[in-house]
């Protein structure tokens, strides 16, 4: 039970033209309308952006995945699946596979948890490699500073980095986590031979050009998420 | 006196030691457990693999799709191939020509059942056969079984891969003791297997035809023994020069950048017995990329003439069939062989070039005098 409620496109009309005052009558009712629309549904609806997504990279094909490349590699992400959790937020999935121009296809799973107010709750990354199954576990937001009481002797902290939210943290335990697991991995794996051919012209693939992938992919769903 | 505090505060604020990055977000909730751990800098690739890495028995596939919907009927589709072209020069033989020409598909299907088969053609592109038509299906990690028409798993050299093998072609024994592509069926488990074959010898598909061969084998880390029992003696096609039993037996090791394997085969037979050891070894003299490669054989029979020796390429049919298949060889009473070359590896195991120099000498050679002769061999290998 999802709202299917989008306000793109309102930030083009500017007040004060003349040709703008029946849009401005308009949006008052419009308001009006969602304000009552809200009063009587749930508290708050998470909302995604399946389409937007999709347009983000390339645009959804006929076989439900978008096709992009990315510092001169291919990927393919797949449309995205929904479900509702219990308290009301969102459960967001969704597959990235590289295919490198020979060799195997490497999957990965994006896997988010929104609260009803459309807060990152959670997020996990599971990844395919040669076989072998890599997971950074859940990984989940931290709570959110807590205001010391007014009349408190203690001195008051100063936030040095206001840039670090909740949000922004999460993300980055991800991928600290993920390339936790991945070092891991080239300690067990021969990481790379270095045959001829790569030696003169370099590996076209890395892992970590498919980390950056991953990030610009949850990048584009946080930005759809409303 | 309101401002007065507040502007002490702010001084205390100024005196106090400045807050470390991440401070204030450490002691609000903690970090998330899974990012808690320091990161370590991404270690260099190693520079000498593992030993079970080091002697891998299949090739890497290159050309492969998986199904981008998920369903039990067909997972992945691989496509391979194997193309070697060998060239030898020496005093018994002038020879050049497509050794190994193979192409074929592996599916996973039916819910992980693995499929192969791989055709072999001529150097004019006309079919020979099938050398490998198989279907496998592991039970669990431990245990897993395959039927269908395939090379048997008798003696490390023989098992591995040919596009994994450092020579252009098998030792001169093992050419002519390994049993043909057959039709059984082979169940492997950790550290043992056991199969059993049709004594027939088809290039497409074996019939099930007289009792057959049995097949066991042991292994435990580097070492293994492998046993054939021929049921059928001459009048098996599948097993050459009617050999009854068959063993061999060897150890591989693996330290810094050398790579050293020994192999012993006996084959016994109610005319024939031979014997015989290779001794192979490798070292990287650019890792990954270029590799020196050795190996010594010697082969002895207790029948006079009881050891073949080819020379040149063998014909691309060999896979298909019996191995020993050469335009040009000898027999003699007892065989040695030193092989020296280098290996290039272009891109990976998928695509070599290698060249060696052999000195072989044969004793008792079509009952004549002793003969010495020195060959010359370069081979191009693309394996996908």
């Amino acid at each position: 039970m999802l709202a299917q409620i989008s306000t793109r496109g309102t930030g083009a009309l500017m007040p004060g033209s003349p040709s703008n005052k029946k849009s401005n009558t308009m949006k008052k009712l419009l308001l009006t309308l969602l304000a009552s629309a809200s009063f009587a549904g749930p508290a708050a609806a998470v909302y995604f952006d399946t389409n937007a997504f999709g347009q983000s990279l390339n645009g959804w094909k006929k076989n439900r995945t978008a096709l992009y490349s990315i510092d001169n590699n291919t990927y393919r992400t797949h449309v995205p699946t929904l479900s509702p959790t219990p308290g009301g937020g969102m459960f967001v999935s969704t597959r990235v596979d590289h295919r490198p121009r020979m060799g195997k296809l490497i999957s990965s799973y994006l896997e988010l948890t929104f609260s009803p107010q459309g807060h990152l709750i959670t997020g996990q990354i599971r990844l395919s490699l040669d076989g072998k199954r890599i997971t950074t576990g859940q990984i989940e937001r931290e709570p959110n500073a807590v205001e010391p009481p007014a009349d408190s002797e203690a001195p008051i902290i100063p936030n040095a980095e206001p840039w670090k939210t909740p949000e922004g943290t999460l993300v980055a335990s991800l991928f600290k986590a993920y390339d936790a697991e991945m070092n891991k991995l080239s300690k067990t794996e021969g990481a790379g031979k270095q045959d001829i051919f790569a030696r003169m012209f370099g590996k076209s693939f890395d892992h970590t050009d498919l980390a950056a992938a991953l990030r610009h992919n949850l990048n584009f769903v946080l930005k759809n998420v409303r | 006196m309101a401002n007065s505090l507040f502007a002490n505060k702010a001084l205390d604020l100024l005196d106090a030691e400045p807050t470390q990055p991440g401070e204030i977000y450490q002691t609000i909730g903690g970090v998330a457990p899974s990012a808690k751990s320091p990161i370590e800098k991404p270690p260099p690739p190693p520079e000498h693999p593992a030993p079970p890495e080091r002697w891998p028995k299949e090739v890497k596939p290159l050309v492969t799709y998986e199904m981008v919907r998920k369903n039990p009927y067909l997972q992945e589709i691989a496509l391979r191939g194997n193309f070697d072209y060998q060239l030898h020069s020496g005093s018994e033989a002038q020879d050049s020509g497509l050794r190994r020409s193979h192409l074929g598909i592996a599916l996973r299907a039916f819910y992980d059942l693995e499929i192969e088969a791989d055709a072999a053609f001529d150097s004019s592109g006309d079919y020979l056969g099938f050398e490998t038509l198989r279907a496998k299906y592991a039970f669990h990690d431990k245990l897993a079984l395959s039927v269908g028409k395939f090379r048997p798993s008798f003696s490390s050299e023989y098992s591995t891969d040919p596009s994994l093998r450092w020579f252009p072609d098998l030792s001169p024994l093992l050419a002519q003791l390994a049993p043909a592509s057959s039709l059984g069926a082979l169940l492997e488990g950790q550290g043992w297997k056991l199969g059993y074959f049709s004594g027939d010898s088809d290039r497409n598909i074996p019939d099930i035809d007289g009792r057959g061969f049995l097949l066991a084998g042991l292994e435990h880390r580097g070492w293994h023994l492998d046993y054939i029992h021929n049921f059928d003696r001459g009048r098996s096609e599948a097993i050459p020069l009617a050999y009854r039993h068959l063993f061999s037996t060897g150890v591989k090791v693996s330290s810094g950048s050398y790579d050293f394997a020994s192999e012993f085969f006996l084959a016994k037979g109610d005319e024939n017995t031979s014997w015989g050891v290779t001794l192979r070894a490798a070292r990287w003299l650019v890792q990954d990329a270029f590799r020196l490669v050795g190996r010594y054989h010697y082969a002895a029979s207790d029948q006079a003439g009881g050891i073949l020796s080819g020379f040149g390429v063998a014909r691309p049919i060999s896979d298909v069939g019996q191995p020993f298949q050469y335009n040009t060889f000898s027999t003699a009473d007892s065989l040695h062989s030193f092989y020296l070359g280098v290996n290039a590896h272009f891109f990976e195991d998928n695509l070599l070039w290698g060249a060696g120099l052999e000195y072989r000498t044969l004793s008792g050679a079509d009952a004549s005098a002793d003969l010495d002769s020195w060959n010359w061999s370069t081979h191009a290998r693309l394996a996908f």
